[in-house]
């Protein structure tokens, strides 16, 4: 048990300072806490040494009491914002919850990204006939003897009434626009046949659509009965509860702290080995002290903290995939010279000359980016994440150079003149803000005149400037959207008409948008997947010519798990580890 | 009578207190920003972000906006709080009395220890013990909450692990019927003992390390308030009369410095209810103070708002309660200060 | 000062001035009875030590370039432990010298204490003395306004305005000036109507003083033994109060402030980095030792009837 190895490891201090405490501590508490203090100290000095020398006289792992059986205990740094599949915004808490207790109709497998049946009982493909020649229209089979969680039959019905209600409440911070930009129509066929005719061809549709949020499945009877579908406004009902057929049922949410849910005994893929308990925990040396604890079965911490937990022996890791979500920094090229801080010298062109957003690239010390902004939990990146189509770790990526940097700056005239630009970035968050700090000291320690301000603002003070158009600084620092298919990256960052082509104007500086349009526009189109990843090799190359971000970083997606955790699998596209593959 | 006058005459005032309070509250939640900010995503229209404007009716003029917030309040309505997600009159009750539990049994520690502290500090006034006390008490509202709070945190749940974090062991939690959402309070009603030392383990460890900052602002001006009364004629004339020194003390000296002590430990709530922010957030306490820092940290003005407004109530209504007995127990001072 | 008696005589000026010097001079006797006390002298010693290092900090360790009240950082040496070459008290998670965090935090702490004591003694005196001494109308409005300042914890006000004006140490500044004057408010007024109340007072009436004459030479200077030993507790108290705030979370990362070391160093301690919230947490607790042993001190001496904090 735990409890147990703990008392023994930190024997030797008992025996030098236990005697005496007691009875210190029962007079004159202050005094006991000085000299708890400095025992507290003393054995912090020693105490990172401790674990491994009495690593050896451990029972070894098998023999640990598991804590908390039957249940699946994961802590997570927040609680969903909305549990409903209509309102949850991309990379929100609230997805990991849906996700849990909602089916969709197809599913992801633990060791691929090609999409296995869920509700569907079979995926649509040409090969099979279910995808139509013109490759627009898909047609899925529904799983008969499928039970939501309030006892309702899942049919076809349920399933256009779930997607159609997405669209229909339109909820602005909601994922509407993933069924709206690429859904024609949707249609019932027969109580257990769906169909979907799509606007134009899509190779991304089955992952980044059939298998998201917002087609998560929900029980139109439970729906209609709690308020039905009211354009542009929340279902209260559905924010706080659940109408699915998952394997998990809400049993309660005690607000801020943690969410308890039970397994489904009717799931039709058969019920969970365990129960379910999401830990809020928004304090990282609580995730690592729990988890020392054996209070926690999985927790998901930052690189800081994943260190502290490697010497822990009950503790096993998961560090194979990367985070979908890596580090960048944007150069705005749509900058508004009356919103910027007064203290940026900069002109509202300063970034249109693609050779300063190179001289910045250039000057970044990437190196010291993963091995102390990310501990060591990372690598540096190219425009794509690792783990997603057209990746190639042979494309073009940034090193540090300061010779060309500074090269690229005089040549461009600031090496001359100097310059003073400020870059925001959410405070809280401990990756982003080594990102600013590195890049501030890179950039000031190779000329006096440069100065690069790391402006740190709190995450609603941030989202207000990051949704604002023209973005009022002239840089910006955070991670990307987590998204499963290429398109979607390419889309939302490159593409020159895309969200953020659109928004930080790069063609008032890319030097050839077009080609770059073109290039991705082709890819999105395409059904072949070897096309594609030629296409976005060709795109890869294109954007580091002319780059409109400083990629930073790709972060490792660590999971830590306790040992008794049984056959531990994750696939970084399901967006969370899901409990139904759990046992322990 | 006139110190049916000033009771009178406090209660009068509080209510005009309590409104500019809400002004101030109110005018806060509008420096800097948009007040919906915790709702916006950077994939919004601005046609989407008009319509959750429209949504929170933040479109329309200040005092308009006031108006409706107050109104709000008045029923009980004190918006939607984006941390909890949920609406923050559901929330905000359970947080609240976790804190009072917190914060009432941080006080008694602090009471206690204060008032002993300061009587055997005062009494030997100058002697090694007072100075060595009188350090200890020093050291006590000079030590960092937040670094006290990590320190005992890592002492007594990573070194020596007996304090559990958090404010109950849900398995037991879950046994007893919660009548008052106190904890120790509904275990006793309960009549179950597994419950009350649950919440007593729970209890511990962050109310001593609240309780002990306050313990020194009582003992502190114990001490001084002793001292002063020692010094006085009767005190003397009490020796005089051959009485032990003890007695001398405990009978009349000690009494009449609790009077000024009084004030200090309504004051010293102040300091226990900022104190727990930073010791709810050490040891995850489920009260306003992890709440509210939560909501500072995202911007979520809602539960901002209420947590100003709501700890302002709570210690209007403790300074009044302490004024007013302090007004009974020293007519003097009421006469002064008016 | 020891003629300022015979000009007494001469002009009113010196009237007033010597009321102020008296008293003051009574101060800097009664400090010397005070620092006979060991512990009252330990408090002097280690505030003549802390300030040194703050106004000797360029000297000790050379500033950072451009912005000296930003740690250095050494991107390639992050988390190493005290005694490391070049880096004698370890470094933080991002690199930043702790030593330089502990010489350079005093400066902080110092600028810091000065500019609001300054403001807020300033700010207090004046209003404080407006409701006290002209009474009536302006006390009740001025004293509803102090009860609205006070009928908030001011942790919980700062946390809130230094939230909404966003993540800075000058934030923090600006929050706790905000906040801090009413309680020099409430000193100044209270001791103004206990004088007022005083026969001398009375006596000055009748011989006839003008208003204002009595407030400067009566009444003032009798409000400043309270103010300097309240003056001395609010230096350690704002850094105290300053790093409570930047340990939340709302100061700037990087900044070479205490309080921030410690917040900084929170999420190492665990893992045994226990160099960087230890000596910032240090730091802290001996300045606000220092300031509160000595006024403590000092108020024992001059008035023991003085509220505290």
């Amino acid at each position: 048990m735990a409890m147990i190895r703990r008392g023994r490891r930190f024997a030797s201090v008992e025996g030098e300072e236990g005697e005496r405490r007691p009875r210190v501590l029962a007079r004159r508490p202050g005094l006991a806490a000085a000299v708890l203090a400095f025992a507290l100290i003393a054995q912090a000095c020693t105490g990172a040494a401790t674990p491994e020398e009495e690593g050896g006289d451990e029972d070894g792992g098998g023999t640990s009491e598991v804590k908390n059986p039957g249940v699946f205990v994961h802590s997570l740094g927040g609680e969903p914002e909305t549990l409903d599949p209509a309102a949850s915004t991309d990379g929100g808490f609230g997805n990991r919850a849906i996700i849990q207790m909602y089916d969709f109709l197809v599913d992801l497998p633990p060791d691929s990204a090609v999409p296995v049946p869920m509700i569907a009982t079979e995926v649509p493909t040409q090969e099979n006939g279910l995808v139509s020649d013109d490759g627009l229209t898909y047609t899925f089979p529904i799983r008969e003897g499928v039970t939501f969680h309030d006892g309702t039959d899942l049919t076809a019905d349920d399933v256009k009434y779930s997607w159609d209600r997405v669209v229909e409440m339109d909820l602005p911070e909601g994922q509407a626009s993933r069924l709206t930009d690429i859904i024609e129509e949707t249609r019932v066929v027969d109580d257990f046949t769906f169909e979907v005719t799509l606007q134009q061809p899509a190779a991304y549709f089955m992952t980044t659509v059939v298998y998201s949020p917002p087609a998560a499945i929900v029980s139109q009877d439970a729906v209609e009965a709690n308020g039905g579908v009211v354009a542009g406004e929340p279902n209260e009902y559905m924010t706080t509860n659940e109408a699915g057929s998952g394997p998990y049922i809400l049993e309660e949410w005690e607000r801020g702290e943690r969410l308890h849910f039970v397994k489904y005994e009717d799931y039709w893929n058969g019920a969970p080995a365990l129960d379910a308990r999401w830990e809020v925990v928004d304090d990282e040396s609580v995730i690592v002290v729990g988890m020392q604890a054996g209070d926690f079965d999985l927790v998901e911490p930052t690189p800081q903290y994943v260190a502290q937990l490697q010497d822990s022996d009950n503790v096993c890791f998961d560090e194979s995939g990367f985070l979908l979500e890596p580090l960048h920094l944007s150069y705005n090229l749509n900058i508004d010279p009356d919103l910027l801080p007064n203290s940026d010298t900069i002109p509202p062109d300063f970034f249109y000359d693609s050779r300063v957003r190179r001289a910045f690239n250039l000057a970044f010390d990437y190196d010291a980016m993963v091995n102390a902004g990310l501990e060591g939990f990372g690598a540096s990146g190219t425009y794509l994440p690792p783990g997603v189509l057209g990746w190639s770790e042979d494309a073009p990526k940034y090193e540090q150079d300061l010779a060309e940097s500074e090269r690229l700056f005089r040549e461009s005239g600031w090496w001359d003149r100097g310059f003073e630009v400020s870059v925001l970035v959410e405070e809280a968050n401990p990756t982003f803000l080594p990102v600013g700090l590195i890049l501030k000291d890179n950039i000031e320690a190779m000329n006096p005149n440069f100065r690069v301000n790391v402006l740190q603002v709190a995450e609603t003070q941030f989202d207000e400037a990051h949704g604002q158009t023209p973005f009022p600084y002239a840089m910006w620092i955070k991670n990307a959207d987590p998204f499963t298919d290429p398109h979607q990256f390419m889309q939302t960052y490159f593409h020159p008409d895309g969200e953020w082509g659109e928004r930080l104007g790069y063609r008032n500086g890319m030097e050839n948008p077009d080609a770059l349009a073109d290039v991705i526009d082709r890819a999105a189109a395409s059904t072949d997947a070897e096309e594609r990843e030629a296409l976005y090799g060709e795109a890869l190359q294109m954007i580091y010519d002319d780059p409109m971000w400083l990629w930073a970083a790709d972060e490792k997606n660590v999971q830590i798990y306790q040992c008794w955790v049984q056959d531990f699998v994750y696939n970084p596209l399901w967006i969370m580890p899901r409990w139904v593959f759990y046992d322990k | 009578m006139q110190v049916r006058e000033y009771v009178v005459r406090r209660l009068l005032k509080l209510p005009f207190v309590l409104l500019a309070v809400t002004v101030a509250v109110f005018a806060l939640s509008r420096v800097g920003g948009s007040p919906i900010a915790i709702y916006l995503e950077h994939e919004m229209s601005p046609d989407e972000v008009q319509a959750l404007e429209e949504r929170y009716g933040v479109d329309k003029p200040l005092p308009v906006q006031y108006v409706a917030w107050l109104g709000g309040v008045a029923r009980g309505d004190l918006g939607w709080s984006g941390v909890s997600v949920a609406p923050v009159s559901e929330v905000l009750p359970a947080r609240l009395v976790a804190t009072m539990e917190l914060a009432t049994l941080g006080s008694f520690i602090a009471i206690a220890l204060g008032i002993g502290l300061g009587t055997y500090a005062g009494a030997r006034r100058n002697r090694f013990s007072d100075h060595v006390i009188r350090v200890l008490t020093v050291s006590g509202a000079s030590l960092p909450l937040f670094w006290f709070a990590l320190m005992m945190l890592i002492l007594f749940y990573l070194i020596i692990p007996i304090a559990p974090l958090g404010r109950f062991d849900p398995d037991v939690y879950s046994q007893i019927t919660h009548y008052t959402g106190f904890y120790t309070i509904d275990s006793i009603l309960n009549l179950n003992p597994s419950a009350l030392v649950d919440a007593i383990v729970h209890l511990a460890l962050p109310a001593f390390v609240l309780g002990f900052e306050g313990m020194a602002v009582v003992a502190r001006m114990m001490r001084s308030s002793l001292v002063e009364e020692m010094g006085e004629d009767y005190v003397d004339s009490a020796r005089a009369k051959g009485l032990p020194e003890r007695r001398v003390i405990r009978r009349h000296a000690r009494r009449n410095a609790l009077i000024p002590t009084i004030t200090v430990i309504g004051l010293s709530w102040g300091v226990l209810l900022q104190g727990s922010v930073v010791v709810e957030n050490v040891f995850r306490w489920p009260g306003l103070g992890r709440w509210a820092t939560e909501g500072v940290i995202r911007g979520d003005r809602a539960t901002i708002m209420a947590f100003v407004l709501v700890t302002a109530v709570v210690f209007l209504v403790v300074n009044l309660v302490v004024d007013v007995i302090y007004a009974y127990l020293d007519r003097r001072v009421v006469l002064g200060a008016g | 000062m020891a003629d300022a008696a015979h000009v007494d005589h001469v002009s009113p000026l010196g009237g007033r001035w010597q009321s102020f010097t008296t008293k003051a001079r009574r101060i800097g006797d009664l400090s010397k009875t005070a620092l006979k006390s060991p512990t009252t002298l330990a408090g002097a010693v280690i505030i003549v030590i802390l300030i040194a290092m703050a106004i000797l900090a360029p000297l000790l360790v050379e500033g950072n370039r451009p912005d000296p009240y930003q740690l250095p950082r050494d991107w390639s040496a992050i988390n190493v432990p005290p005694g490391t070459p070049g880096h004698p008290l370890g470094t933080t998670s991002e690199g930043g010298d702790v030593l330089y965090g502990v010489v350079w935090g005093a400066r902080t702490s110092l600028r810091l204490a000065f500019i609001v004591v300054g403001i807020t003694l300033v700010v207090g005196t004046i209003i404080g003395s407006i409701a006290g001494f002209v009474g009536g109308k302006w006390d009740e409005v001025l004293m509803r306004v102090v009860d609205v300042f006070l009928a908030v914890p001011e942790l919980i006000l700062a946390l809130a305005i230094a939230a909404l004006l966003g993540p800075s140490f000058r934030n923090i500044i600006i929050a706790i000036s905000i906040l801090g004057w009413p309680r020099y408010a409430r000193i100044i007024r209270g001791q103004i109507i206990h004088t007022k109340e005083n026969e001398y007072v009375d006596a000055a009436h009748v011989i006839g003083d003008s208003k204002f004459r009595i407030y400067l030479k009566d009444i003032l200077p009798n409000t400043i033994t309270p103010v300097v030993v309240a003056a001395t507790l609010q230096m350690g108290a704002v850094v105290l109060f300053a790093a409570t705030l930047s340990f939340l979370g709302l100061a700037e990362a990087g900044i070479a402030e205490w309080g921030n070391l410690v917040g900084e160093g929170q999420a190492g301690i665990v893992s045994g980095r226990w160099w960087v919230a230890t000596f910032g947490g240090l730091m802290v607790f001996l300045w606000s030792l220092g300031f509160n042993l000595f006024g403590d001190g000092l108020r024992d001496v001059l008035d023991p009837r003085t509220e505290g904090r």
